[in-house]
């Protein structure tokens, strides 16, 4: 696989380049709140970032996405008709989340059609992370902070330019047209893997993941979901901006005549999420919905898809009201 | 209340015309709306009412899912305060009132959108002049867009 | 009298130690710089992970509420929020006075993680060191130090801790059965910068403008709602399905709508604690709101809640001759 170097400078071009054939999103800053957002002017990009504060999962699956209208009895599915979308400067957690949701919304029972759509021909230009944060911890579920998997490209910051690797054919393809991008050297290569040496040594000293899984079949009844219950809030925080979390509710809006539906994010942890229409309410009591949310990431999810269901990017780490630290959990589930 | 041809119509013709919906209370102000239809004294047609029990009745998200669906103005009127038919109905809710149009002031929802008034069964006069007044309020504002909701 | 911490550690010991209560509602240390945690302390061993500091954000009363079954006795250490909260929620009926042992801790105001985080620009902070509560509250230390990967910053208090904070009016507990080192009691925000000023001087346009910025930040997660310690409906609005008042979706008017019939729920029961902006992921400037209402409210009814726990909220009662300029 190819792996050239891109000049800083020469980065606006480049994603001239790439607003031509795609609709290229790329982490922005807005109100003090870095997200994934369209591109319209190189200038509003900021790649020296640590992670965006909300996970660009909302391009492919968004929190409110029109599938259907409908008027005077009839109705139409709506899919997203646009570019093929480029996502630029995805850290490894999250471009390996896409892989996760991709794995979820197409499996051999049921492919869905919307998320489909969005993903299919998507180009994704991931970043190395150089500087973990505090919160970070993919290290501990398969990840890694140079991970590529997920990508078509992987860009490395090396200070006055970016190694750019292929990581795919579609990858390599768009690098073979970049005629004025220098070949990286052995320096350059041997840069970037001490920069994954620096990165991988900052982060949190790894646990038995592997065992999680194990542990969790066990642990239907433990106390543990009782006590992060006392002070969980049980808001949706967590799960929305988490990249892997996929729920979604729908809904229609309007009237008899003429309206739509709509897709929406929801999240296990409100009471409404399992409420049936008798009343009934199988997951009641917050200690429920708190065991649902690790159930899922690191039980279920392993066993339909074989992996974890959680990349460790940390988000719900900062952003918790109340403090609960997945880390921590996942540490007193291996002590159980 | 969603929103129908009507408004669409409305909003984009040059003599515009508001849509106003009025919550009137069973026991007074549709009275003296009816006392105003019996004794022929004309008000301004952009009325919509919806009838209810009590100016107590009325729930704060009522006058915010008008406003939601286009319609330009909100009227609340009730019996004047001591007359209430459920004794403290109007009390309470005119402190309701002031607490729903000191947020939609500060939010920079103009205040002419959402009235209130009192108005007896026997003002049939006094039920048409709170609606010629709203209506001239609400035509000098212009049609909504402030909340109303868009896709 | 040792620190505040240690009399508040001691305080607690005494309690629990006395079977005065069944568990002691108080902070621990955050996994994450600036970051507290709420916890029921139950035994003596624990006690020593308990905490008070200017990280102590969340609003302990709605902890203790949450957790609350009839008969519990709690003890409970409270900033003058917490305490206003408590005073509010025994108004309300929730639980008798006797059932709280209140804990009076001085306060200066809570940290407001994301001015942090906006103040050094998204920069990861490592290590930070707080002066002492005691050295704050006496007012020989004004600034806290951050440090991160390659930068050390002293960052002065009043520019990172929350907006409710530097409006408070009640700092410390209005009522308590017992108060940690009653010298520094605070009697009023040291900044009384009114930060509604700000508002009250803009044009209608541009507070639209304004909170139409902040509203389209909102993502519908409800953290602001649950971590209110006066949105405790069994079923609130938002999840009704029949009638559906208003959309659930990120919508600018559904939010909005959302947003303003959360602060009327709320209306004369807030105490300005600031939990909901806090909360926040995206940063909407809830309080705001809340403020105002709350200011209206004291100046039309000369209400203030969380005072008196044998007083109704404004909202929920009436006068028959009350000003009323604004009816027809």
């Amino acid at each position: 696989m190819k792996k050239l170097k891109l000049k800083k400078k020469n980065l606006g071009d480049f994603i001239n380049e790439l607003t031509r054939d795609y609709a290229l999103y790329a982490p922005q800053e807005k109100e003090g709140t870095i997200s994934f957002s369209l591109v319209e002017k190189p200038e509003e990009i900021t790649l020296d970032y640590h992670n965006s504060d909300t996970s660009p999962k909302e391009i492919f699956f968004p929190q409110k996405e029109v599938i259907l209208t409908y008027q005077d009895g009839n109705s139409q599915p709506v899919f997203y008709e646009g570019k093929p979308f480029a996502l630029l400067g995805v850290r490894p957690c999250d471009a390996k989340s896409f892989q996760l949701l991709h794995q979820v919304f197409s499996t051999k029972k049921f492919e869905d059609p919307y998320w489909l759509t969005r993903f299919k021909n998507a180009l994704i230009i991931g970043l190395a992370c150089n500087d973990t944060l505090p919160t970070c911890f993919c290290n501990w579920l398969d990840g890694s902070p140079h991970g590529k998997e997920g990508m078509d490209i992987l860009l490395t910051d090396l200070g006055e330019t970016y190694l750019a690797e292929a990581v795919t054919e579609k990858g390599e393809s768009l690098l073979k047209q970049q005629k004025d991008w220098e070949e990286a050297s052995e320096a350059d290569l041997k840069q970037a893997s001490k920069l994954e040496e620096t990165a991988l040594k900052s982060l949190p000293p790894k646990i038995e993941s592997a065992k999680l899984k194990e542990k969790l079949d066990g642990m239907w009844d433990d106390p543990l979901w009782e006590e992060i219950a006392q002070r969980c809030l049980n808001c949706g925080a967590c799960a929305y901006l988490c990249p892997t979390c996929h729920c979604f509710d729908i809904q229609d809006e309007g009237n008899e005549k003429n309206g739509k539906r709509i897709r929406l994010w929801d999240c296990c942890m409100y009471p409404l999420f399992t409420k049936e229409g008798s009343g009934h309410n199988p997951r009641k009591n917050p200690a429920d919905r708190v065991k649902q949310r690790f159930m899922h990431k690191f039980n279920y999810i392993i066993q339909n898809f074989d992996k974890y269901g959680c990349i460790g990017c940390g988000r719900c780490i900062t952003y918790c009201p109340v403090n609960i630290d997945v880390r921590e959990v996942l540490k007193q589930i291996l002590e159980t | 209340m969603e929103q129908n041809q009507e408004t669409k119509q409305t909003t984009k013709s040059e003599n515009w015309e508001p849509r106003i919906m009025a919550f009137l209370c069973n026991w007074c102000s549709y009275a003296g709306a009816d006392l105003a239809g019996v004794s022929r004294i004309q008000y301004p047609p952009n009325i919509r009412v919806i009838r209810v029990p009590c100016s107590g009745r009325i729930d704060p998200i009522f006058v915010l899912r008008c406003l939601q669906s286009g319609y330009d103005g909100v009227l609340v009127s009730g019996c004047h305060p001591g007359d209430c038919h459920y004794i403290s109905g109007n009390y309470v809710a005119r402190r309701k009132f002031v607490a729903l149009r000191a947020i939609l002031n500060f939010l920079g929802i103009e205040p002419g959108r959402v009235q209130f008034s009192w108005v007896s069964a026997g003002e049939g006069e006094k039920f048409s002049e709170v609606i010629k007044k709203v209506t001239d309020d609400v035509k000098k504002l212009g049609p909504a867009s402030r909340l109303v909701k868009k896709d | 009298m040792g620190t505040i911490n240690e009399d508040l550690r001691k305080q607690a010991q005494k309690l629990l130690a006395n079977k005065e209560i069944d568990y002691f509602v108080g902070c621990r240390q955050g996994t994450i710089p600036f970051r507290s945690a709420p916890h029921a302390f139950r035994t003596e061993a624990e006690l020593d992970q308990l905490t008070f500091d200017m990280t102590c954000s969340n609003n302990l009363a709605q902890f203790l509420h949450k957790n609350y079954k009839k008969g519990d006795k709690i003890g409970i250490a409270a900033k003058g929020c917490d305490a206003r909260t408590l005073i509010q929620l025994m108004a309300e009926n929730q639980f008798p006075r006797e059932a709280i042992k209140i804990i009076g801790v001085p306060c200066c105001g809570v940290l407001d993680q994301k001015k942090i985080r906006d103040k050094l620009g998204g920069k990861p902070v490592l290590k930070y060191s707080l002066p002492s509560m005691e050295e704050i509250l006496s007012g020989k230390k004004d600034t806290l130090t951050v440090e991160g990967k390659d930068f050390k910053e002293e960052i002065k208090l009043a520019d990172v801790v929350s907006n409710n904070c530097l409006v408070c009016e009640y700092p410390s507990a209005p009522l308590a059965d017992t108060f940690i080192q009653e010298g520094l009691k605070q009697e009023k925000a040291s900044g009384s910068m009114n930060w509604l000023e700000k508002f009250e001087k803009m044009s209608s346009d541009e507070r639209w403008e304004y909170f139409s910025k902040q509203y389209s930040k909102c993502i519908r997660c409800y953290a602001c709602r649950n971590a209110c310690p006066f949105c405790y409906c069994e079923q609130c609005i938002v999840d009704d399905s029949q009638p559906q008042w208003f959309g659930k979706s990120t919508n600018l008017s559904d939010t909005m709508v959302f947003h303003i019939i959360r602060t009327l729920h709320v209306a004369s029961r807030c105490i300005g604690c600031g939990a909901c902006t806090r909360a926040c992921p995206t940063g909407v400037d809830l309080v705001t709101l809340g403020l105002y209402l709350d200011k209206e409210i004291k100046e039309r009814f000369g209400y203030t809640p969380g005072l008196d726990p044998g007083e109704l909220p404004a909202l929920c009662t009436y006068k028959e001759d009350e000003k009323q300029d604004f009816i027809m």
